[in-house]
C-alpha cells in the first residue's frame, strides 16, 4: 500500500473499487488484522490496529470470497457453529443467530448439508453468515457477491442495505471490482490503483456515472 | 461419513496385524542377548510396547502437524486466526483429539498384547503408566507446536517429519534397546523423549518397577516439557507474526 488515508463513518457503506492487483484485498486484510502493517496507523472502531488487535477482532466481521475457507466435510450448521464458538459466544446464542441468518438468506433447507455438496454461490452466502454471527459493528467484505447469480446478488445487496445497515446499524466496508455493485451499494467510494487511493467519490454529491469517473482515471 | 468411520477403525486392523507379525518375529529371534535381560528376555513384550508408544507419539505429533498443513491448504487456518481465540489455543486444541486417539491406540495395543504375553498391569502400577503417558503427551504437544511453527514458516512438513520419524525409530529404542547402539550414540538417544517413555513403560509393564525406579526417566520428561513447551510456543507465535507481516498465512 502507498500512503492510503481513508475515513469511514459509522453506519456507512463504503466501497473500495479498483482493477485486479490494485491492492483492494491487501487493504481489507490489513484492516481485518490478517496482515500486519509495516508502517502507518489505523483505528478501527476507536481501537488501534496494532495495539488493540483482540478488541478489534470482537468488533469486526470478515467476509472473504474464498470458498476454500469452509470445512467441506462438515455441514453448514456445523461450520457456522464452529466458527462462532471461536468468538466465545454461548451455544444458545450461536444456535439462535445461525437459524436467524440461515432463514434470512434462504439457506434453512441446506443447514444439514455437507458444504462440499453445495454450489459456490451458497458457500459464499455461508461465508457472509459466518462474518455476522458474533454481531460485529463493522463488516469487511471482499467481493461478497462473487459467484452468485443475478437474483442472489440482488438479495445480498438488499440484505446489506436494509438488514445490515438500516436495521442493524452496521458499518460495511466492501471491496469490489464490479462497478455496478459499487454504484448500487456505496454511499462513498474510493478508487484504488497500485496500492494508492487515487480518488474518493461521494454519491451524495451529484456527478456523472461512476463508469465515466473510472474511465477518466484509467 | 463412511470415510470418517473407516479412518477411525482402520488402525485397529493395522494394530492386530502388527501384533500378530511381531509375535511370530519374536519367536524367530533367539533372545539370549544380555541386552534383553533388561526386559526379562521377552522380546515380544519389548517390541510391542515400543510400537504402541511410537504409534502414540506419531499420532500426537505427525498427524496433528499434518492437520495444520491441511488447514493451510484448505484456507481455513486464516479464518481461525482472524478470531479472538489465541492462535496457540486453536493449534493445541486441534491436536487434542489426535492425542486422545493416540492414547486409545496405545491402550488397544497393550490390551491385545496382554492376551498373548505377560504384562504387569495392576492397581499398583496403573497410575504409573497413566503418569508416563500423561508426561509424554505434553512432550508431544511441545514437539507438535514446534512442527506447526515450521509448517507455517516453510509451508512444507515432509523434510522435518522424515527426520524426526527416523530419529525416533532409530534412537528411541522402538525395535531394539539403545544399549546395543554405539557407546557414543547412547547419550544422544537419552535426549529423545520417546526413549525415556519407552524405558519407563518397559520397566513398569515388564518388570513391575516402582516410581523410584523410573524417576530419572520421568525427570527427563518433565525437564523436556519445561524447555520445549515455552520454546515451541514462542516459535509458533513468531511464525504467525512472520506470516502476518509477509501476508502469506493463507498461501502454501
Amino acid at each position: 500500500m502507498d500512503r492510503v488515508s481513508l475515513c469511514v463513518e459509522r453506519g456507512e457503506i463504503f466501497c473500495l473499487v479498483g482493477p485486479n492487483g490494485s491492492g483492494k484485498s491487501t487493504l481489507i486484510r490489513l484492516l481485518a488484522c490478517s496482515i500486519l502493517p509495516t508502517s502507518g496507523t489505523a483505528r478501527i472502531n476507536g481501537y488501534d490496529l496494532v495495539k488493540d488487535i483482540d478488541k478489534i477482532r470482537y468488533s469486526i466481521g470478515v467476509v472473504f470470497n474464498n470458498e476454500r475457507s469452509l470445512y467441506w466435510r462438515l455441514t453448514v450448521k456445523q461450520n457456522l457453529e464452529y466458527f462462532a464458538s471461536l468468538y466465545n459466544m454461548p451455544s444458545g446464542l450461536i444456535r439462535y443467530r445461525t437459524d436467524e441468518f440461515l432463514e434470512l438468506l434462504d439457506l434453512k433447507e441446506e443447514k444439514d448439508t455437507w458444504v462440499e455438496a453445495l454450489s459456490s454461490g451458497i458457500k459464499q452466502k455461508i461465508s457472509i453468515i459466518r462474518g455476522l454471527l458474533h454481531d460485529p459493528d463493522i463488516i469487511f467484505m471482499d467481493e461478497p457477491t462473487r459467484g452468485l447469480d443475478y437474483m442472489a446478488t440482488q438479495k445480498i445487496w438488499r440484505f446489506i442495505k436494509e438488514e445490515l445497515v438500516l436495521r442493524r446499524k452496521k458499518t460495511v466496508f466492501i471491496c469490489t471490482n464490479y462497478l455496478k455493485e459499487a454504484e448500487e451499494l456505496g454511499e462513498r467510494l474510493a478508487v484504488i490503483n497500485k496500492g494508492r487511493v487515487i480518488s474518493v467519490v461521494d454519491k451524495r454529491i451529484p456527478s456523472g456515472p461512476l463508469v465515466d469517473t473510472f474511465d477518466a482515471l484509467f | 461419513m463412511a470415510g470418517y468411520r473407516l479412518f477411525f477403525f482402520s488402525p485397529i486392523f493395522a494394530i492386530v496385524i502388527n501384533v500378530i507379525t511381531w509375535y511370530y518375529i519374536s519367536r524367530l529371534l533367539k533372545v539370549d542377548n544380555i541386552a534383553y535381560n533388561f526386559c526379562g528376555g521377552n522380546y515380544f513384550a519389548f517390541v510391542l510396547i515400543g510400537i504402541a508408544a511410537y504409534r502414540h507419539a506419531a499420532t500426537a505429533v505427525f498427524v496433528s502437524a499434518i492437520n495444520i498443513m491441511k488447514e493451510i491448504e484448505r484456507g481455513t487456518l486464516e479464518f481461525n486466526l482472524l478470531t479472538p481465540t489465541k492462535p496457540i489455543a486453536v493449534i493445541v486444541y486441534s491436536s487434542l483429539w489426535n492425542n486422545i486417539y493416540g492414547c486409545l491406540q496405545f491402550c488397544f495395543f497393550l490390551l491385545l498384547g496382554s492376551l498373548v504375553t505377560k504384562f504387569s498391569v495392576g492397581i499398583y502400577n496403573l497410575p504409573l503408566i497413566i503418569l508416563i503417558i500423561f508426561l509424554s503427551t505434553f512432550c508431544y504437544i511441545g514437539l507438535f507446536v514446534g512442527l506447526s511453527a515450521l509448517a507455517l514458516i516453510f509451508k512444507n512438513l515432509e523434510p522435518f517429519k522424515n527426520i524426526i520419524n527416523v530419529l525416533c525409530i532409530t534412537l528411541g529404542g522402538v525395535y531394539f534397546p539403545i544399549s546395543i547402539l554405539p557407546l557414543w550414540l547412547q547419550p544422544v538417544c537419552r535426549l529423545v523423549p520417546l526413549t525415556n517413555t519407552l524405558e519407563a513403560l518397559r520397566k513398569v509393564l515388564i518388570r513391575g518397577a516402582s516410581l523410584y525406579d523410573i524417576w530419572p526417566n520421568l525427570g527427563f520428561l518433565l525437564i523436556f516439557i519445561c524447555f520445549t513447551l515455552p520454546a515451541s510456543v514462542f516459535l509458533f507465535n513468531y511464525a504467525v507474526k512472520k506470516n502476518r507481516i509477509i501476508g502469506n498465512i493463507a498461501f502454501y
